[in-house]
Formats: C-alpha cells, structure tokens, sequence
C-alpha cells in the first residue's frame, strides 16, 4: 500500500509536456506536429491527453517560437473571427513559445527515451531504439550464415505502443528458440529475459515505438514469424517486422524463400550492407 | 536500428528514394577524418537529404542547404533520389576503402546491380515483411506511406494530413507541402522528391 502511495506521488510530481495556459493562444499549430494525435484544442487553449503523449517532443521542436506578446495576438484573434476573419501563423510556429519541453522523472522518463531520437537511453547510455544489428554485420559477424535476424518495431507506424502490449509479445517470444539481443534498450527493461517479462513499473508507458531484437537459426524463423502474427492480432497497435540475414556467396538473400513458403511476402526494398566495414583491429593494422 | 527499413511504395516510386549510411566503430582510427570523406563523396552526388553531426549529436540539415551546413561538419545519413547518384558513391566508397560499415535502405535489386558494377557483392540484407496487427487504426495508405519516409515515425498523420490538405487547396505548392514535412524528420532520412511526388499525386487524385 505504501509504495502504490509512493508511485502515485511520484506521478504527481513528475512533469509532463507543457503548454503554457498563460501564453497558449489556441492556433492549434502544435495539434498538427503531435506524432500521437493527442493535442487538441479546448477552449480556445491546446490540452495534451498526458496517458497518450509519448513525450517525443516534435511539438516543441518544430513550432518555433515567435515570441509574440500573448494579450496582443489574442486580442488580434478576437477581432478577426469578429469580422468573420481568422489569422494563422505559420504552421511551424508557436506565436507566443507556450511549448515547454518537460523534466521528466522515471519511468515517464522512458517515453522520452523511446521516442525522442535526440534522447540518451539511461540503460545503455545510448540513443535510438535499438542496436546496430545487420549495419555492422560486416565487422561483428553478428548473423552467422545459418541464422536470421528478426526485429519488431511495435507501434510503428504512427500508433505508438504501451509496455504493456510489448511484454505479451516478448513472453510469447522468451518461450521460442531465439536469442534476444542483450544491448537492446528493451531488453534492459526485462526483469525475467527467460519469461520475457518487463519491470511492471513500466507497463503504463506509452512510447511511440520499440523494438525487439532477436537473433535465430533460420530453421526456427517459421515459428517465430507465425507467432509474431498470431500475437499481433491480440494487441491494440500495430508493428512493423523485419528480418535478416548474412548474403550468400552469390549475394543471394537465404531467409526471401523461408518466408515465402511460411506465408509472408518480403519487400521488394530493405536494407543492404555493403561488406565494406574492417575490424577494428584490422584497422588499426593498416 | 530499423529506421530506414520500412518504406513503402512501388517499385517505380521506390527508384526515387535510396539511403545511405555509414556505422562506424568509433575506435577506428581517424574515424572523423573517415566520415568527412565519406560526406564529401555524398555531398559530390547531390543528396536530397542529410543529416549532420556537432558536439551535440546528429542534427537535421536543411535539404535546400546541404552544401553548405553539411559541408562545415560531416553527416552519416544522405538521401538520393536516383539510382545514378547511388551508383556514383558506391563506387567512390568502394575505391576510398574507408573500412567502415556503409548501409543502403532502398531496392535491393537496384543495389546489388550497383554493387556488382564496381566488383562487390552484398554482405547482409535486411526485408521488411510488413505491417502487423490493428492495421485498422492506420489513416490512408498514401499517408503512411509518407510517414515512412522518416524512421522514427517523427512525421505525424495529423501533419501529412493538413499539408495534403494546404496542397490541394493551393495554399501551399507539393514542394512546399514536401519541405514542411522535412522538418520534423531528425535524421535526414526523409525523402523531399518522394514526399513531393506523393502530394502531386494526392494533389491531382479526386
């Protein structure tokens, strides 16, 4: 009882993305940038919806500050929309910089830390959503030939994702044959890498995407991608997968045919490494 | 990292829109001297898109003054939107051999012929196989298919949505309405030619 007191002063304390109600003169500017969908207009003032706002921060990089005198642009407003008029500032603007990036506490902190690429991820200490996976492969070896890399971005596109919904697809997944990558910052999360299972004072969170990492033997890539699908249709968001592999000799893709015969169609586009990183050690030889 | 991975289109539209990374190991030797080659040997190809590093980390460059923000620092991200530009710096990386890891996001069979040319064959190659789930709460196809355009998912609906609309209504001209979209985009990912083909079309569609 104690600590849900505690958690629950901690929820009080902790700041979220701010609109100034003193300065904000409702344009509605900010609403457009939301990568959430979630600012809106009420009373002639923009509201965030705080559970869904991923704390990205796009708002408040984006509309600039014009550094308007507030009682000046709404007295404007008011006398337009009396001549049946209406000014509007430039739709990267906020005319009186009434967008204030918040300090955030744990775990809000994670919503920043997921989906402001700008952002440090306290767990690793480094940015992004994920690891380096096939961009270095080249130097790391981290796909072997007989292995697939599979990464699952939830939330993506545009929906955004609680950890709610990631933890039913990392149990699902901590049950199969797969190595779950350890630099991962999701991966940091867990509390039981064998069960899957996240810290639970995270699972109220909401990000505007995350991934998971996993490394295979391409021979377990079916069941992998069959239970992606099928826990997929249980969640409220939607995910965007990839998968991986070292090239054959001939440049050929070993997983394209793998997938297919499992019953999923891979795009005609991705992404290629060249081959031309050296080890470091290699490197440093030359 | 699978930012670049997920862009959608036609095969045709898809010859308009290649990414370039470099991911280098950081105890390289003379690892900034590298990556100022490499941004160079981009900046010679005329990118559409950049991104840029400080002490502060990556920035957005402005698409319309690459040459000259980019061209102070080094970037690690560049955007063509042809398939001659892509051949062009493969085969100048490939003859600079930086020793670091070079990516390319865009059509895989376009980038293997690239490859080939210059004596190279892929090392990895990384698929998207689609959107899963509650593909029920997506907007309209051609808006998430610019959303795509910027990895991190930084190009909001609501945004393309209000753009379209500013363009269609000839408030605003698809170039225009292309480098609005641009800005919220931090790693310089975003395709300006593809987003601007995308609102002609929206533009044009009744």
């Amino acid at each position: 009882m104690l600590s849900l007191e505690h958690a629950q002063e901690v929820k009080d304390r902790s700041e979220k993305m701010k609109i100034d109600e003193k300065k904000c003169v409702g344009c509605g500017n900010c609403a457009s940038y939301c990568t959430m969908g979630v600012i809106r207009v009420e009373n002639g003032i923009s509201v965030v919806n705080e559970d869904e706002c991923v704390e990205c921060n796009t708002c408040y990089r984006c509309c600039e500050s014009e550094k308007l005198n507030t009682g000046m642009v709404r007295f404007l407003r008011r006398l337009l929309r009396r001549i049946r008029l209406r000014y509007d500032a430039r739709m990267d603007l906020c005319p009186t910089g009434a967008l204030a990036p918040p300090e955030l506490e744990w775990p809000r902190t994670l919503r920043r830390d997921f989906s402001d690429p700008a952002a440090t991820h306290e767990s690793t200490g480094g940015g992004g959503r994920g690891t380096e996976e096939i961009k270095t492969n080249d130097v790391t070896g981290r796909i072997g030939p007989d292995e697939a890399g599979v990464v699952i971005d939830m939330g993506r596109p545009g929906t955004g994702v609680f950890f709610s919904d990631i933890e039913k697809m990392t149990m699902a997944l901590a049950a199969l044959d797969v190595n779950i990558e350890e630099k991962n910052p999701l991966t940091a999360l867990m509390t039981n890498r064998t069960l899957g299972r996240l810290n639970p004072d995270v699972l109220q969170e909401k990000v505007l995407s995350a991934i998971i990492e996993l490394q295979m033997k391409r021979s377990e890539l079916p069941k992998v991608l069959e239970t992606v699908d099928r826990v997929a249709k249980e969640l409220d968001t939607v995910l965007s997968v990839g998968v991986s592999s070292r090239c054959k000799t001939d440049g050929g893709i070993p997983h394209e045919q793998v997938c297919l015969d499992a019953g999923f169609q891979p795009s005609i586009n991705g992404k290629t490494n060249l081959g031309l990183g050296r080890r470091v050690e290699e490197a440093q030889q030359i | 990292m699978t930012n670049t991975l997920h862009r959608k289109g036609s095969a045709e539209s898809l010859k308009h829109d290649f990414v370039i990374f470099a991911s280098p190991s950081w105890q390289v030797p003379d690892v900034f001297v590298k990556l100022g080659r490499f941004s160079r040997i981009c900046l010679k190809h005329s990118p559409v898109n950049m991104n840029y590093v400080d002490r502060d980390g990556t920035h957005p460059a402005d698409p319309r003054r690459l040459q000259e923000v980019v061209g102070e620092t080094f970037g690690m991200t560049a955007t063509f939107d042809n398939t001659e530009a892509l051949a062009g710096v493969i085969k100048a990386l490939k003859e600079a051999d930086l020793g670091i890891s070079i990516n390319v996001s865009g059509l895989l069979e376009e980038v293997k012929k690239c490859c080939n040319i210059v004596g190279m064959e892929r090392h990895s190659a990384e698929q998207s196989l689609g959107i899963f789930g509650k593909t029920e709460l997506l907007p309209q196809w051609p808006v998430v298919k610019i959303n795509s355009l910027c990895g991190h998912g930084l190009v909001s609906f609501n945004l393309i949505n209000r753009v379209i609309d500013e363009v269609k209504t000839e408030r605003m001209t698809p170039e225009e309405g292309a480098y609005k979209l641009t800005k919220p985009c931090q790693c310089g990912a975003f395709n300006p030619t593809r987003a601007k083909q995308l609102l002609e079309q929206l533009r044009l569609k009744r």
